[in-house]
């Protein structure tokens, strides 16, 4: 049997970062295959590039055995090739039928009229085919609940008579009595002939539902394998990668301080469970997990931009309710964003002024700037982080990513923050400008200042920690000390929970 | 475009400082009455209740936001102050009622949008609607004349040769930009307007800076609706309706983005500068002033379509 | 069950409002329902509920449009323009028709392909329309006299005066296409869920220039029936029809932020508009009190509608 969709060596980048490299695919029909790796391994990136969302810059694709080049997504779904995304892309105040034939309904014989009784049929009858035609087409979407949004969401991608079919993190918002209705759905569409890209990281569903696994670790093709063939302990060794031989030098610190204390915290919407840690001065903790571990949904609850449900944050010493950013900034806290761009700068002004916003009523007198201020404080820090920029006054959207993510970090220092959580510090960022930024952290951590470090990168975990958790689904599953768990544990946990 | 921040700054300011003294040349050949003192002082204080209007409207676009509400709460201020100066209550109380009307309503507003995270628009334009409607209530159709000489000196006296309406936009136009410019307040605004989550994530009390921003708003607009009345010596409805429009116009002509971040208090001087002089220019010229609020609405689309234009280009 | 309960959260507000509107009403002034008064109070609703239908379209697709006045003044001063330079009417009623249209779709046009927001364009063009009608009336009004105004106004076909047929007639079209057509799905699409339009590859532009020259249209009939009524074209009659149109909107159930609502609801929020000024009148409030409190209903509306969204949001997993 010929491979219905074959990849070879396809890359692409985005500035700073290669996402792809040389990668080779394939996919033969009625099968499932699993794509796996860490965050920011490649895996959205190759299925974007698939679907037609991204123009890779280099490679092959054949779609039986026909080369093709893909420019939109529309091309995409003319070959047959659709995704059910995890964010729903449903219409909330239409029908079930009006979305899973969205933009594609059949037309009475009055002209622009829509034969709503055939759509309502076949609308029907699709939902038969999964076996889910309790699903009344009449009803809106805002009114059905998670697991059946996402039946409408697949029943809308087998609309178009797809011979692909890309499922991201299907199972992520489901009860695991709905994942195993899910599963069954999927037997269904394999058996029909349709070949199934499914991204997922969860482990303990991969013999439940696949036949072969990818790996993708940095952008780069890692191997492929059947199901059955591999124990979970190789797989993790793929995903991971061996040891990497970068130094992550750390001076020995004085821990005994604790600065900050969380006990049992909880969200709102469930993405924080029963979460305990501290941190103290001089320290480095770590805080590593899957995207949607809950990771930064705790930074927030900590910074005062989400609220708490329940438990209790301890900052040097005394009980706090955080209220807002400007509260936790007052007592010494500081955040580094996830995403610099969209939360971190204002990326239409200059780099002073980005670096004293944070200090802005510390740097200065109460009310008055004063210009001359500003640049001394802003030339400062450049020289201190060496940040790389023409003028102080230069608008820093024109900044490489590794000298932005530098001004947000000294954004904080001239705040005087002494207790600074970093969120994905070096994302984006090429080596050079990240051994900088571990140099950076280290010296931070020596002058007293306590850091909580979120980070994806397994390796920056491991070597920069001087303690780590391990999120996993919102919740603790692991506290170790540098060095005392191995890496396949370590990543065992992060991606199973166990 | 240049990667400084300082050049470009300077580039967008010259450019309305240019498109200013194209108009003047412009004008100073088209009709040789344009020239003269009397003519400029004319346009001077025809641009000063504009100008005031227009400066606490820019603050507010600066944090990416709009305000609809502002020649309805002027007018509202100017009514309740010529019913409370006809009632016999002394000037400065009444001054000091009528700009915190305006401010009351411009906290409200920032509530609005602040708190309850309305959509600037929606929220200024149902404020401009119940605004109106209580001045309905206030003047029941009627119009107010005959205020006290002593008020109405603001709008219509001098220091010496120049009209006390110049002199208090003038004072107004100053504060402004100092306070955009040179403070940390005015800072904030401009992060939040460039970025409002970076601004949250920074630190900075969002919803706290927009309260003030739209009472600040309210407050100019209010100061406005008392130089309008001063000078009208009569206070009714309608009275700052045709400044409705011209307000936008004044603060987008003058390069405050509607994207927030960028722009300031000099560039709306110059934008209501320009605007005035558009239609001083025209009446010079004996054009109907119909043909006027078609020149105002294609400026502001055409302005605002620049300015969206090059910000994607970027 | 859920059906019901369904009906129940989109509807009440309203009705509740119109039940004790005139329950309030028929208690201090019974003679409110006297059929004159009725039949009065139906031909109020028409042209305020056809500009209405405009600014619902729009609404739902997440936009605004501030240019309903503008183009009302423009199309009673153009209808008008037209009949006196010897058009026949029908000639007369297309080629005005088509014009409000236009504008719609310029200002459409402007939106999709500028990207500069809907409330800049549409006030830049309320101005831009006022101005051309003060333009060619030269700031007075003008006058022309047709048995069509008398008939399209007082006429009745089968005791049905004719501006509520009208009005029906385009009820009806509009809900079919709102309803029943691609046009009017891509409508919701663009108020609950615009991105997914993106991801789809739709094209935005079609639909967005679409509901504004269908809103243009709106105001283009609203203008003749104005026209028709004081048989005259006035640059400044339009002025104020955005705020009830908008008003009636809001407060009939459509939301800015989700693409939820239908016309339905602004058929009761016509009414409700409607009954409370003539009922008002009835009573003895004069006009001056009512646009502050029509004002204050619909900030309430607003504001009711943000809070209960973003009351919503907060509870929903992430």
């Amino acid at each position: 049997m010929d491979p219905i969709l074959s990849i070879k060596g396809m890359s692409k980048s985005f500035p700073g970062v290669k996402a792809l490299d040389k990668v080779d695919f394939d996919l033969y029909p009625g099968e499932v295959h699993i794509i796996v790796g860490e965050n920011g391994a490649g895996k959205s990136t190759m299925t974007k590039c698939i679907l037609g969302a991204y123009v890779p810059e280099e490679g092959e694709m054949y779609i039986n055995g026909e080369k093709v080049a893909f420019k939109t997504s529309r091309d995409a779904i003319k070959k047959g090739i659709t995704a059910v995304y995890q964010e729903f892309n449903l219409i909330p105040y239409l029908d079930v039928a009006q979305n899973i034939f969205f933009n594609r309904e059949f037309m009475s014989k009055i002209p622009g009229v829509i034969d709503k009784k055939r759509l309502h049929l076949e609308a029907v009858k699709i939902l038969k085919s999964l076996d889910v035609d309790y699903i009344d087409t009449k009803s809106k979407i805002k009114d059905l609940g998670v697991a059946e949004k996402q039946m409408v969401e697949i029943a809308k991608a087998l609309s178009t008579n797809p011979k692909i079919i890309v499922f991201d993190e299907p199972t992520a918002p489901l009860s695991s009595r709905e994942v195993d209705a899910f599963f069954k759905k999927v037997h269904q569409l394999k058996e029909s002939g349709i070949a199934i890209i499914y991204i997922s990281h969860r482990m303990h569903e991969f013999e439940l539902i696949g036949d072969r696994i990818t790996v993708l670790r940095d952008g780069r093709y890692i191997g492929t394998v059947k199901i059955g063939d591999i124990t979970d302990d190789v797989l993790v060794e793929m995903m991971v990668g061996r040891t990497v031989s970068q130094i992550y030098s750390r001076t020995e610190n004085d821990y005994s301080e604790e600065v900050l204390k969380v006990e049992k915290l909880c969200d709102k919407k469930g993405n924080v469970i029963d979460v305990s840690l501290s941190v103290h001065r001089g320290e480095i903790v770590g805080l590593a997990g899957l995207i949607g571990a809950g990771r930064s949904e705790l930074a927030r609850l900590i910074f005062g931009i989400d609220k708490i449900d329940k438990g209790n944050i301890f900052v040097k010493g005394k009980k706090v309710v955080p209220k807002s950013p400007f509260h936790m900034m007052k007592l010494g806290i500081g955040l580094l964003p996830e995403d610099r761009k969209e939360q971190g700068l204002a990326l239409s002004l200059s780099v002073a002024l980005n670096i004293v916003t944070v200090s802005l009523r510390l740097i200065f007198s109460k009310i008055f700037i004063n210009k001359m201020k500003m640049e001394q404080a802003s030339k400062k820090y450049i020289k201190e982080l060496n940040i790389i920029t023409p003028s102080v006054n230069s608008i820093i959207k024109f900044l490489s990513g590794g000298n932005q993510q530098k001004v947000v970090i000294a954004k904080w220092l001239s705040s005087k923050a002494d207790i600074i959580i970093f969120d994905e510090p070096t994302r984006g960022i090429d080596v050079g400008a990240k051994m900088e930024i571990y140099s950076l952290m280290d010296r931070l951590a020596s002058e007293g200042k306590a850091i909580l470090m979120i980070s994806s990168e397994l390796q920056e975990v491991i070597g920069l920690s001087d303690r780590f958790y391990i999120l996993f689904e919102g919740r603790v599953v692991s506290e170790s000390k540098k060095g005392e768990l191995g890496e396949q544990e370590i990543g065992m946990k992060m991606l199973a929970g166990r | 475009m240049s990667n400084s921040i300082e050049i470009k700054a300077r580039l967008k300011g010259l450019f309305s400082l240019f498109g200013l003294l194209a108009i003047v040349l412009v004008s100073s050949l088209v009709s040789d009455r344009f020239l003269k003192v009397s003519n400029i002082i004319t346009i001077l204080r025809q641009s000063s209740i504009l100008l005031i209007l227009s400066l606490g409207l820019t603050g507010v676009v600066l944090t990416g936001g709009i305000d609809l509400s502002v020649s309805a709460i002027a007018a509202f201020v100017g009514c309740t102050v010529a019913q409370l100066l006809i009632l016999g209550m002394p000037i400065p109380l009444v001054v000091l009622i009528g700009l915190t009307v305006g401010a009351a309503i411009g906290v409200f507003n920032g509530l609005l949008v602040g708190k309850l995270k309305m959509p600037p628009f929606v929220a200024t334009y149902g404020m401009m609607m119940v605004v109106n409607g209580f001045s309905l209530i206030m003047m029941q159709g009627s119009i107010i004349y005959g205020l006290p000489e002593s008020f109405t000196w603001f709008g219509v006296g001098y220091m010496g040769f120049m009209p006390i309406p110049v002199i208090l936009a003038f004072l107004t136009a100053v504060f402004f930009i100092v306070l955009f410019k040179k403070t940390t307040f005015g800072a904030e605004l401009y992060i939040l307007g460039s970025n409002e989550t970076a601004a949250k994530y920074s630190a900075i009390p969002v919803d706290k800076r927009l309260i003030t921003i739209y009472g600040i708003s309210g407050l100019t607009a209010g100061l406005a609706g008392l130089v309008l009345t001063a000078r009208l010596d009569a206070a009714e409805v309608a009275m700052s309706e045709a400044f409705g429009l011209q307000t936008v116009a004044a603060v987008v002509i003058g390069g405050t983005s509607l994207l927030g971040g960028e722009g300031g208090a000099f560039g709306t001087v110059i934008g209501a500068l320009i605007l005035t002089i558009v239609v001083n220019i025209m009446n010079l010229m004996g054009i109907s002033s119909f043909i006027q609020p078609i020149v105002i609405g294609f400026v502001i689309i055409t302005t605002v379509f620049i300015d969206v234009t090059t910000k994607k280009n970027r | 069950m859920k059906k019901k309960t369904i009906k129940f959260n989109n509807m009440p507000p309203v009705l509740w409002m119109l039940a004790v509107g005139i329950i309030v009403i028929t208690v201090i002034a019974p003679s409110f329902f006297a059929i004159n008064n009725f039949k009065n109070i139906l031909i109020q609703v028409a042209p305020l509920l056809i500009i209405s239908i405009g600014s619902t379209m729009v609404i739902l697709s997440e936009e605004i449009d501030l240019s309903f006045g503008g183009v009302i003044s423009l199309s009673t001063v153009l209808w008008i323009t037209f009949l006196n330079l010897g058009i026949p009417m029908f000639l007369a009623i297309l080629l005005t028709l088509l014009a409000a249209a236009v504008v719609g779709a310029i200002s459409g046009i402007i939106i999709s392909k500028g990207g500069i927001p809907s409330f800049i364009v549409t006030l830049g063009m309320a101005s831009i329309t006022s101005g051309i009608a003060l333009v060619i009336t030269q700031g007075s009004s003008v006058y022309f006299s047709h048995k069509f105004f008398y008939i399209f106004v007082n006429g009745e076909i089968l005791f049905f005066p004719i501006p509520l047929i009208l009005v029906s007639i385009i009820f009806g079209i509009s809900w079919l296409l709102l309803y029943r057509t691609r046009f009017g799905a891509q409508i919701f699409g663009l108020g609950g869920n615009r991105d997914a339009l993106s991801l789809g590859g739709i094209d935005k532009s079609k639909s967005i220039i679409g509901v504004f020259s269908y809103s243009g249209l709106m105001a283009g009939i609203t203008g003749l029936i104005i026209a028709s009524k004081i048989e005259s074209g006035n640059p400044t009659t339009g002025a104020g029809w955005e705020f009830d149109a908008i008003a009636a909107t809001l407060i009939g159930g459509t939301s800015f932020t989700e693409g939820q609502g239908g016309i339905g609801g602004t058929i009761l929020g016509v009414l409700l508009l409607i009954v409370l000024r003539n009922g008002l009148n009835v009573i003895g409030v004069p006009p001056m009190y009512q646009s502050g409190l029509i004002g204050s209903m619909v900030l309430l509306a607003i504001i009711i509608d943000v809070y209960v969204s973003n009351y919503k949001s907060e509870r929903v997993k992430v």
